[in-house]
């Protein structure tokens, strides 16, 4: 122990030592300018004592009293505070409260570091993703923002007779994401939703996307042992499906936390393949580049109508949902029944014009009814390709080895969340999602 | 001849006017070491350093280019203050007193006494500034102000030789009047509202002047010394929960940001700060604050005496 001083003398005297030191400097009027000696000394202990001075005042060794004051000093300093430079000057002053006080993205915690240690994308690929820019800085919610500030009128969602335009899509978002800021949703962390085909859910997944979380996205009438191991490999902070969901019109409130990073997680989806069920992590980029794919392989612009049966948890919904939102055109929800995987864009004069886009998971379309499309999508990857022969979407590559069809590219998944050890197929594997 | 011009102390305190105001000092002053000694702490006063001290001559240097201060914090922390010329008078100064008069003569180092951590001057050269009347006290954390340069940059040099001394300054230019309007509708001047770290208090009496100053002075020295930074970097490395927090600790851009800082001895510090001085109306609205209007004066000045 220096000095023979102990932890509790340090706790003891620390307070003291620090008040009596320089660390606080308190003058009254202008004693020394004007030489007035009486007021000199009258406040000698505000501009601050000796070491030596305070070792006397308080008993202790003079070297006792250095060894406590640096080491109070030390424990009270603030290393972070210096980054509040960084955003000040060339017109800029501090306010106090102005957000400079926590600067840098928040820490995540132990739990939404497991949902990163789930991703594992190729750097080959990534490289190749950022260069063609097939993956950019867009996220699912700032295109609800950006609807918003463009065509606030215009309308984003429809459900039976309820009409929701895109300036109260995006109230209701934020009013959504404040109340799950207060029930506690950190950034990183899972929230689980009900995905049905309303558009309570679709306001729940873009409050979670605007918080930074990741939504866990499942499918309604999901068998009870089902959702319970989805919820187990998940381990939501909040869990939604128990909640029965009511938006807000009101103005939400004015601050809201930092929103999610394009490369962020954002969904997780449930792909069932005879065992447990896995789930299938996506980033905004992930989604994001499925939408622009499609978007742009079927010429779908902001005056189409997209209508889409089916749980937003399934491929053709979510894809219907998420052209929606990079495109502009209006979604039309029709109920959650699964009878019918398809979606309709009708309104300009793209390559769907009336026809119905029929989604399948298995990438063979020998049959499918006159005018409609084949879209091979699935949980780990959106958007793969479409038409019988297959073409590959934009950003996506096919691979036939030994009678198995594999794919990856831009819109593939980030990884399996849960698994251990790391699933043998997917994004592990060179980006390579393999059919089957 | 005037008894003045007769004074050999007189004329020695005239050429040291006229060395530091050639090497590019702006302010001159000198107070006797005896003053110093009455009000500095025991030990840290003029004769700790040189026991035969008669004298204490300050220096004050100007600072920046308005375009400095209009810039960003970044670029301030770099270049916002003129240590380099403080060492090229002063320095000069002592090495001119013993070569011109043979007085043993002693530039104060300005650095921290290294028996006591790195919070404590060997000196207050800012005691010695205001004794020697070219500066006074602000509500800026004690920051010196001049009227007519605004901001200084000071340096002392102890002599033994007993030269006419100064006296401190008449007025204090802080608060400024628009300082003191703001005071009365926020409660706060411009120095204490805009200090990122909320460091500065006080009040002002009924008639605008200061009645207290308090300064968090701990809190200060978060942005503009850093000193603990490096033993707080290497100790978080040692504690680090993972492999790559210790690698952003150790090695990201925080660490390697404050290393060049250190290691180049960028404006011999490891952090500066000026949001204070940057609201400040004396330091941006002295007559003679900005530098090149300094200059212009000083040889407009000179040329008229020729």
């Amino acid at each position: 122990m220096p000095h023979g001083v102990t932890e509790r003398m340090i706790r003891t005297y620390a307070p003291a030592i620090f008040e009596l030191g320089l660390n606080i400097q308190r003058r009254k009027g202008d004693a020394v300018r004007k030489l007035d000696w009486a007021a000199i000394a009258a406040q000698r202990d505000g501009t601050g004592r000796t070491d030596a001075e305070i070792a006397e005042r308080l008993g202790l060794a003079e070297e006792q009293v250095t060894f406590i004051r640096v080491v109070a000093e030390r424990r009270v300093f603030r290393r972070d505070q210096y980054r509040k430079l960084f955003g000040l000057g060339a017109g800029k002053r501090y306010r106090a409260g102005d957000g400079l006080a926590a600067p840098g993205l928040p820490e995540l915690d132990a739990e939404a570091m497991l949902v990163r240690q789930a991703m594992h994308f190729d750097p080959e690929q990534v490289a190749h993703f950022a260069a063609e820019g097939l993956w950019g800085g867009e996220t699912l919610e700032g295109w609800v923002r950006a609807r918003a500030k463009a065509d606030p009128q215009r309308v984003a969602l429809k459900a039976g007779s309820v009409s929701i335009d895109w300036q109260t899509l995006d109230r209701r978002v934020s009013h959504r994401a404040a109340r799950l800021a207060e029930a506690g949703l950190e950034r990183g962390r899972v929230a689980s939703v009900e995905a049905t085909a309303a558009p309570e859910a679709v306001v729940a997944w873009l409050a979670i996307a605007r918080l930074g979380a990741v939504a866990l996205l499942l499918p309604p009438g999901q068998a009870m042992l089902e959702r319970r191991l989805c919820l187990a490999k998940a381990r939501p902070q909040i869990d939604l499906t128990a909640t029965p969901l009511a938006d807000s019109d009101a103005e939400p409130p004015l601050i809201l936390p930092r929103s999610g990073l394009a490369s962020d997680p954002v969904a997780l989806l449930v792909a069932e393949g005879g065992g447990e069920p896995k789930l299938a992590l996506h980033t905004h980029q992930t989604l994001a580049a499925a939408a622009r794919a499609l978007a742009g392989a079927l010429t779908i612009g902001s005056g189409d109508t997209i209508t889409a049966s089916g749980s937003l948890a399934q491929p053709p919904a979510l894809l219907a949902l998420l052209l929606a939102l990079a495109t502009g055109a209006r979604l039309d929800l029709a109920g959650d029944t699964q009878s019918s995987w398809h979606l309709t864009a009708a309104g300009e004069a793209g390559v769907l014009g009336q026809a119905r886009l029929v989604v399948v998971g298995p990438p063979s379309f020998e049959s499918l009814p006159a005018g409609a499309i084949g879209l091979w999508g699935r949980p780990e990857a959106l958007a793969i390709a479409l038409g019988h022969p297959l073409v590959a979407l934009p950003g996506m590559t096919l691979r036939q080895e030994g009678g198995v069809i594999s794919a990856r590219g831009a819109c593939g998944f980030a990884g399996w969340l849960g698994e251990m050890p790391a699933a043998p197929v997917g994004p592990a594997d060179g980006g390579w999602i393999a059919h089957g | 001849m005037t008894a003045q011009a007769d004074n050999p102390m007189e004329q020695a305190k005239a050429a040291i006017k006229a060395y530091v105001l050639s090497r590019g000092a702006v302010a001159v002053g000198i107070i006797d070491a005896d003053t110093v000694e009455r009000i500095a702490p025991p030990g840290f006063g003029p004769k700790a350093l040189l026991p035969q001290a008669r004298s204490v001559i300050a220096i004050g240097v100007p600072g920046c280019t308005r375009g400095t201060w209009r810039s960003t914090a970044k670029v301030m922390t770099f270049i916002g203050n003129s240590v380099g010329p403080i060492y090229r008078a002063a320095f000069g100064l002592s090495f001119f007193l013993e070569q011109t008069y043979g007085q043993p003569s002693l530039f104060v180092p300005p650095h921290i006494d290294p028996e006591y951590g790195n919070r404590i001057p060997l000196q207050s050269l800012k005691l010695h500034a205001e004794l020697a009347g070219i500066g006074a006290r602000s509500l800026a954390g004690d920051i010196l102000l001049h009227p007519e340069f605004g901001l200084l940059y000071y340096g002392s040099v102890l002599t033994e030789m007993d030269l006419p001394p100064d006296r401190p300054m008449d007025s204090n230019p802080c608060p400024s009047p628009a300082c003191v309007k703001l005071y009365r509708a926020e409660g706060q001047t411009p120095c204490q509202k805009f200090c990122p770290v909320e460091c500065l208090s006080g009040s002002l009496d009924e008639a605008g002047q200061i009645d207290e100053m308090v300064c968090d002075m701990y809190r200060c020295a978060e942005m503009c010394q850093r000193y603990e930074t490096m033993g707080d970097l290497i100790h978080d490395g040692i504690v680090a929960p993972t492999e790559l927090d210790r690698e952003e600790i150790l090695y990201g851009a925080e660490a390697q940001g404050f290393l060049y800082r250190v290691t180049s001895g960028i404006g011999a510090t490891h952090a500066q700060c000026f949001e204070c001085m940057r609201a400040c109306p004396v330091v941006t609205g002295a007559p003679l604050a900005d530098p090149i209007r300094m200059g212009e004066a000083k040889r407009k000045a000179a040329k008229a005496k020729a």
